[in-house]
Formats: C-alpha cells, structure tokens, sequence
C-alpha cells in the first residue's frame, strides 16, 4: 500500500457580504429601499460578512450624497476568531432626524458604501424622499 | 543655474551651495525637505503625541502603560503584546508628503528573528487610559488588542543584532494628509502564537535620552504660503510666497531646491482633487489641461506673482483665455522642486480619500470692474461634508469640525492650517465655540467639542492639544448632535456658584424617544457636574436633542429645545437650572419637534424658538412658526397648538415652508426687536414689540425665485442666516452653492456669490467674523471645503 494521496489545500474563500438598511427607532427597525425625510429617524446599515480571515478587521461605512460625495465616514473594528466560519454581522448607525439631511432636505439616491480594511467594498443605494 | 543631469538627479549650482541626489545608486525622485520627528531633539515637543504598549495576558488586560519607558512588542499564545505610537505632525502642517518611515529604537531584541507589522490604528485612543482592553477611560476597543486596518501598512524584522527597526510608512502619511484622522500605528508580531516569548523592547518617548525615543522621518513638499487673489477689471492676480523650510535647528534639512509653481484654473468650481501634475514629470505645457484644471502659469522661484489677464494668458478656446468680468475662477498652485516632485499626494492612496491635491494651495475670484468689492478670500479643503458652523476666534482663527472626526484650525487671513486638524473620536456637527484665554476660566484660548462618538471634548485651539475628553454618559449611544453651550464664569453674577465655566451639552440618542440627557460638565476638568435625564411622562420625557442649547446669564437659565416624540406628549422646550441641572419648567407648544436653538435678546426679555414643519405624507400639515417666549416666566409651559397660553406670549406664521432652520437671528439690542430667520426657501424679518407682545411682518423674501430662480435637483434649501448689522445685511447660505446677501432694511436681494457650483453643493450656516468682515462657510460636495467670503460683497 502506497503513501495515502495528500489532499489539496483547501482554498480560502472570497470574502462577501451584504448589505441592508432600515429605519432605526425606538420600536423597531422597519426595513425598506426607501424613506421619507418625515419619518426617518436613524438609518441602520446592517452588513453581513462571511468567510472573513481570522484577525482584525475594521470595516468602514461610507454615506455618499446624492452627487457622489462623500458625507459621513464611520467605522468599526471587530475580530475574528481561529477556527471561525468568518461569519460576522456589524450595524452601524447613521443619525438622520434633526441632522442637516432633514434640516437641508438633502434628498435623492444616496449610497451606502462598506468596505473592509479598505480592501473590498458592497454598495446599496437608499432613496430618501422628502 | 539649474542644471538637470537626468530623471533623478539634479545639481543645483549656486554661488555658494551645491546639492546632489542620488540615493544608494538607485533612481530617487528626491523631495525638497526633509525632517526628522522626534520628541526631545531639536526642540520638538510632540505636543500631540502618545505612545503605549498593550497586554493580552488575561491578567493585565485593564493595565496601562502610558507613561511607560519602553514599548514592547510579544509573541507568546495567550500573551501577546502590542506598542501604539502616534505623532504630533504639527511642524509641517501644509504639505505633500513623498516619503516617511518609523523608526523604533531596540532596547532589548527577540531571541529569533521575527516579522513586525505596523498597522493603521482605526480607533480614538487614550495614551493615559489605553489598555489592550479599552481605548478611551472605560470605552472598550471594537476588538480587543486594538482597532486597526486589517491591511498591513508596512513590515519589518527585528532580530537578535538589531539596534532599530523601521517601517516605510508613506502611504499612511500620505492617506492622513488627505483627510484620514491620524490615529497612529499599531505594531504587532505578524506571528502571535509562540510557544516561548519572543519579546522585543523599544523606547518609548519616555526615554531618558532622546535620541532613542521613536522617530518618524518626512519628506515633503510644502505649499505655497500667503496665497491671495486680487480681482481686477478682466484680471486676476495672485500672490504667494515661498514657504519657510524647516530649519536645521527644528531637525529639518534640505534635500531639493524649490524650482517654482505650477498653476491650474477652472471656471466656477474648484479645480478637483484628482488634478495634479505627475511626480517626476516635467511641468505641463501652458493651456494643457491637467484634470479638471488647465495650466495658466508655469514659473521660477524668481515669480512671486501672476496675474492672469489677455497679456500673460492667451491661451485659446471655449472658457480660456483672459478672466471675463461676472465668472468666478478658482485656481490650485503647486510648488514643485528640482526633480520635479510637487506639493500633492499621489493617486492610489485607500479609499475613501484616495489621494490627489486635497492640500495643495488654492484660491478663487471673480473679475470685476473697478469698484467691485466681490472676493472669494480663501478655501481649503476639509475632506468629507461639514455639518457644523464653523466656529471662530474673530481675526484670527476659524475651527472647522468635520463628518469624518477631524478638527481643522484655520489661519483666518490665509487659510492655510495652524497645524494638521485633530483627529477625534467621532463626526462633529455642532459649531464649536471658541473661547478666548482672558476670558475662559481654563485660561487658555480653548473649544469645546461635541462629538457623534458620546465624547465632548476640550481642545487648546492655540497648539491642538487636547486638554481633557470625557463621554459624559458612559454610553456607546448617546451621542452629540448639537454644538456645546458655554456658560462663562466671568460673565456671570453672583447668583453663578460654580468654581468654572460651564459646558452644558445635550444627547441625541434615537434609541429612546424619552431618555435623552442634558449635562453640564466643569469647564476646566471635564468633569460632570449634573445630569438631568428624562423619563416618561408629560413633563419630563426628553426626546433626541438636535441642537445647542442656549446661555441665559441673566435669568439664570438654560434653555434647550427638543423633539417631542413628534407630537404633543412630549416637551420640546426646557429651562434647566445651571447650577444642579434641576428642570425649571418644560413644555411643549406647537405640538411638534423642534430643531432650531433658541435665541434670547440682548436684555435677556424675549426667548425666540423656531419650530419645525411637518409636511405630507403625515396627516396633519404644521407650519414652521416663530415664537415669543417670556424666559421669566417659571410655570409649565402648556400645550398649545398653537395659542398663546403661559409663558408663551406671541407666535409668527408666514406661509408653509417647512421648519425653521437653525436659530432665529435677533438683530436690535432695544425693543421693539427685529428677528430674522429662515425656513425653507424663504428669509423672513418680523419686528416683536414686548409691550404689546405682538409681532409685526417687515419682509419676506423667497430666495431660489427671479432673479434667482435656480436649485439644485430641485430641492431648495436654507442655511441659518447671519446679520451684519454694521453693513445692514443678512447672509444665508443655499442649496445651489451660492451665498445670498439680502438688505437687512427691505429684503432686497442685493447679490449672490459663488461657493461651489458642483452638485449638490449644499452651503452650510454661515459665520460672521466683524473684525475681518467676512463669513466662513463650509459646502457638501465631492470636493468639500470650507471658504472666506469678504462681505458685502
């Protein structure tokens, strides 16, 4: 009987992710591509990763205008563990009552841009009318 | 003479100097300056600076080492070990930065040779508070051990004969330089998880002797300084100087001559970030284009000035040419050296500020005839969309807070920044109020900053220091949409019992609709003083507040406004206390939110609230109204909807335009008083007798009508106004990026000037600086700045 044949290596899998947005309030968080200036309270983009590498991670979340530019920049690190799937769900909250998105009407198709240690990024664009 | 050998080097030949680059035999493009970082020599005290080590043994994960000789780095499974080091940059402040590199001192090596990577801190931290749990005080990291880019900015190996380590850091520096808060590097063994510990010591800036302590080496081309424009009939000349280099004394050295400017113009918009000549490539051709921008002046360090008219730019074709008298031009001036490296960052840098000329010199101005006195002062960039008001210490410096945590200090007269912004904690909205050192009880010229991280902090405006932080709630959600209040101690009377000023901020928290807090903290310490936090009920739940609240010294008062859980049930104005934060009265009028701050007049006789609209698709249309409000008064304030009831003595409606937008502007010092605010399209001026408690309409006037009857994607908007009462006019900032002047007497619009023409160039509320007579205002666009506008104009 010969050496057993060596398996191949397995192949890290691409990082991915998705991401979605709701209207953050006190009762609840109201999914939707679309919201009105009048009820909006807080929009919460809710990223879901998977296959993440063991580590950390900062993801960063980019709120583009309507006209491409950039408004607001958070971030947020988390770690991931040895031996983890990679999976990890992050939310971020972005203030919209009372804040110059309001006050202004800054209305249109804004952006949501998510990326992970500045390396990859999912985009999801968030109506807001007035 | 100049004399260009090849691509890489140059000889500069002078009568008493001669320089020659050529680095270890390879091609260098080279740099102008170059300057050594380092706390200790060459008088640098790195103000700024901070420097740790983090412990991931179970065991002292909660302990500091902030003032720590030594910074160690381990690898051991269970026990790893971690340095943090951050620089004060402020000795170069204006700059395209070419290289930089990290040098860490060896105080004891690692038995085996091993790979240490310095990665990009992502998170605020605390030299006196760090821990490898926590960043700040008792705010935890994202993940424990530090938040840092997972992308390793730079390696490098220490072994068993090393004396120093270095990190090539360029692009970290670079990405900082345009706009990235600086949180400093995280240095940690690529290999955490030995069996045996692989420990190695640096110095810290502790050390005793300072040539060990950590050092960061730059090389840069600064910018231009003391750039001007003068606007003359089809003309426009500008003036600059050479920067200073950093002299040998301060550690600087250099190693390129300046060779002179490059400039490019645009017509009515900013040249772009991404326009900028290539490093190592000669000056573009005149009446090139270069990105957004085309290449009106390619000169020497001999020129000094250029003034752009049909003598000295003939270039030809649509837009170019002399200036036209009426258009608004806007230029970027780059230096550029021997080797023809210039004052930008490269492209390619992360995103999100991917590189460019973001601070890179510029200028603007629009020709005129004779006469004119239009003048776009100064604009520089601030990186991301800037929601707060600019604050200012009038004459002399103009603070601006941005959406991306940074803190910029701007010379009033140039423009150009004091020293490279801070980099706090969280986006900052509210305008920061600047208070001078004579009259602060901190005795130092200092702002108080409200941040969206839960965090206020103080800031010694003078150096960028800053000198105390704290989240005063202990809470990861109640962060700070408004600006902070500041009640001085030597402007109040005796009724006034605190030892300090008093900073009293309030919390925007949308996750409770009857939680929020207001709180007032020790000037000088940051130390809590009282909190009143809401709970449910009529008169005491406290809905998210969006603005800043205001200073009554003479009734004693602080008055906040709020929103009312969006209707009824809720107060939306309060009179707190000072001196234990105890609510006086609450109340709600209107039965609607309110985001605007209120604003007293001068005899401390009338309150002036503005409250917002609501329009469809609610049910109910609510107009924005102006109110008069008796600040004496000491009862509840009772629902009205609306009527004048209590302390609530008159109200103003002038048609539905939506909310009242930022604070009514009280103009007169006497009664009858005149008021000016604004809503959505519209500035409204209405005079409030206090003996008959009656309002009176002077004028309304919709702007974004003849003759101005444009806005961007068709929704129209106001900033907050402003009232030069010396000049009798009123300044308000629009969403189609122009400046309105209106007469403070009639309403008449009397001009418009360009901001930023580039969608959607939302202008922000203004701020008024008398001494210099001008107004800072800051735009939302994709190359987003802050600008100085000489008024009238």
């Amino acid at each position: 009987m010969g050496p057993a044949p060596q398996m191949p290596a397995p192949q890290p899998q691409p990082v991915q992710a998705s991401v979605s947005v709701c209207n953050r309030t006190p009762s609840g968080c109201a999914s939707g591509a679309s919201f009105s200036l009048g009820t909006l309270r807080d929009l919460a983009v809710n990223a879901d990763w998977s296959h993440v590498p063991a580590g950390t991670h900062t993801q960063t979340t980019e709120i583009l205008e309507p006209g491409g530019g950039l408004f607001e920049v958070k971030s947020q690190a988390f770690a991931i563990a040895d031996n983890s799937d990679g999976a990890v769900q992050t939310e971020e909250i972005v203030p919209v009552s009372g804040t110059m998105i309001t006050q202004r009407r800054i209305t249109g198709a804004w952006k949501v841009r998510v990326s992970l240690d500045t390396t990859m990024s999912v985009t999801q664009t968030v109506q807001l009318d007035p | 003479m100049l004399i260009r050998v090849s691509r890489c080097v140059a000889i500069q030949v002078g009568a008493l100097a001669a320089t020659f680059v050529l680095l270890g035999g390879t091609c260098s493009l080279g740099a102008r300056e170059q300057v050594v970082i380092q706390k200790g020599t060459s008088g640098n005290t790195q103000l700024r600076a901070a420097d740790s080590w983090i412990d991931g043994t179970l065991a002292n994960q909660g302990t500091n080492h902030g003032a720590a000789t030594t910074l160690q780095v381990q690898s051991l499974t269970g026990q790893a070990q971690r340095t943090l080091v951050m620089f004060d940059l402020s000795i170069v402040p204006n700059a395209g930065i070419k290289s930089a590199t990290l040098t860490l001192n060896v105080v004891s090596p690692p038995l085996l040779t091993r790979t240490y990577s310095a990665n990009l801190v992502t998170s605020f931290w605390n030299e006196p508070d760090v821990t490898w749990s926590s960043r700040v005080a008792t705010t935890p990291w994202g993940a424990a051990g530090g938040d840092f880019d997972g992308t390793v900015a730079s390696n490098a190996n220490v072994g068993l004969l090393s004396t120093t380590v270095t990190w090539t850091v360029t692009k970290a520096l670079q990405t900082w330089y345009n706009g990235t808060p600086n949180y400093g590097f995280l240095i940690k063994d690529n290999t955490e998880t030995s069996l045996a510990a692989q420990t190695t010591k640096f110095s810290s800036k502790e050390d005793a002797t300072p040539a060990n302590r950590p050092t960061l080496t730059l090389t840069f081309l600064q910018n231009v300084a003391n750039l001007t424009t003068v606007p003359g009939n089809n003309a426009i000349t500008l003036n600059w100087a050479y920067p200073t280099p950093i002299p040998a004394a301060q550690g600087g050295s250099i190693l390129e001559n300046y060779a002179g400017v490059v400039i490019l113009r645009r017509t009515t918009a900013p040249v772009d970030k991404a326009s900028f000549p290539a490093d190592g490539a000669a000056p573009p051709a005149l009446c090139s284009t270069v990105g957004t921008g085309e290449v009106v002046f390619v000169g020497t360090t001999a020129n000094t000035s250029f003034t752009d008219n049909s003598t000295n730019n003939t270039c030809v074709g649509a837009g170019k040419g002399a200036p036209a008298n009426g258009t608004m031009y806007f230029y970027k001036v780059f230096t550029y050296d021997t080797a023809n490296n210039y004052s930008s960052n490269p492209a390619g840098l992360p995103a999100p500020r991917d590189g460019g000329s973001a601070f890179t010199a510029e200028a603007g101005a629009m020709p005129n005839p004779p006469g004119s006195t239009e003048a776009l002062l100064w604009l520089t960039a601030t990186h991301s969309a800037v929601q707060a008001a600019p604050g200012i210490e009038p004459g002399s410096q103009v603070d601006v807070g941005t959406d991306t945590n940074l803190f910029f200090a701007l010379d009033s007269t140039t423009g150009q920044h004091l020293y490279p912004p801070v980099s706090l904690g969280g986006i900052i909205t509210g305008r920061p109020p600047i208070l001078d050192a004579t009259i602060s009880s901190i005795g130092k010229q200092v702002a108080y900053v409200a941040a969206r991280d839960n965090y206020v902090y103080a800031i010694d405006t003078t150096t960028g220091a800053i000198l105390w932080l704290i989240d005063p709630n202990g809470s990861t959600t109640n962060l700070f949409q408004g600006g902070a209040a500041v009640q001085l101690k030597s402007l109040s009377g005796a009724a006034y019992t605190l030892a300090n000023d008093l900073v009293v901020v309030g919390t925007r928290n949308g996750a409770t609709n009857s939680a929020n807090s207001v709180i007032g903290l020790d000037g000088n310490a940051g130390t809590v003083q009282w909190t009143y936090t809401g709970t449910p009920g009529a008169t005491t739940a406290l809905d998210i507040i969006s603005s800043t609240p205001t200073i009554d010294y003479v009734n004693n008062s602080i008055w906040v406004t709020s929103h009312a859980n969006g209707g009824a049930s809720q107060p939306n104005l309060w009179r707190i206390n000072p001196l234990n934060g105890a609510v006086i009265f609450s109340g709600n009028f209107n039965g609607i939110d309110i985001d605007s701050s209120p604003t007293l007049t001068f005899n401390a006789d009338v309150l002036f609230v503005g409250t917002n609209g609501v329009t469809a698709p609610l049910a109910s249309v609510i107009d924005g109204e102006l109110f008069a409000i008796n600040p004496k008064a000491s009862s509840v304030v009772p629902v009205v909807s609306p009527a004048v009831q209590g302390a609530v003595v008159a109200f103003y409606d002038d048609g539905n335009d939506g909310s009242v937008v930022g604070f009514p502007f009280v103009t007169t010092t006497v009664p009858p008083y005149t008021v000016i605010y604004t809503t959505n399209t519209k500035v409204h001026a209405v005079s409030f007798n206090p003996t008959t408690n009656a309002f009176t309409r002077l004028w309304t006037t919709t702007i974004f009508a003849a003759p101005f009857p444009t806005c961007n994607a068709g929704v129209c908007s106001l900033s907050a106004p402003v009232v030069a009462t010396s000049l009798n006019m009123v300044y308000a900032g629009g969403s189609d990026g122009f400046l309105y002047e209106l007469n403070l007497s009639t309403g008449a619009l009397v001009k418009k000037a360009v901001v930023d023409t580039n969608y959607p160039a939302v202008v922000g509320d203004p701020a008024l600086d008398v001494t210099n007579q001008r107004v800072y205002v800051s735009t939302t666009t994709n190359d987003q700045r802050s600008y100085a506008i000489a008024i009238p104009f």
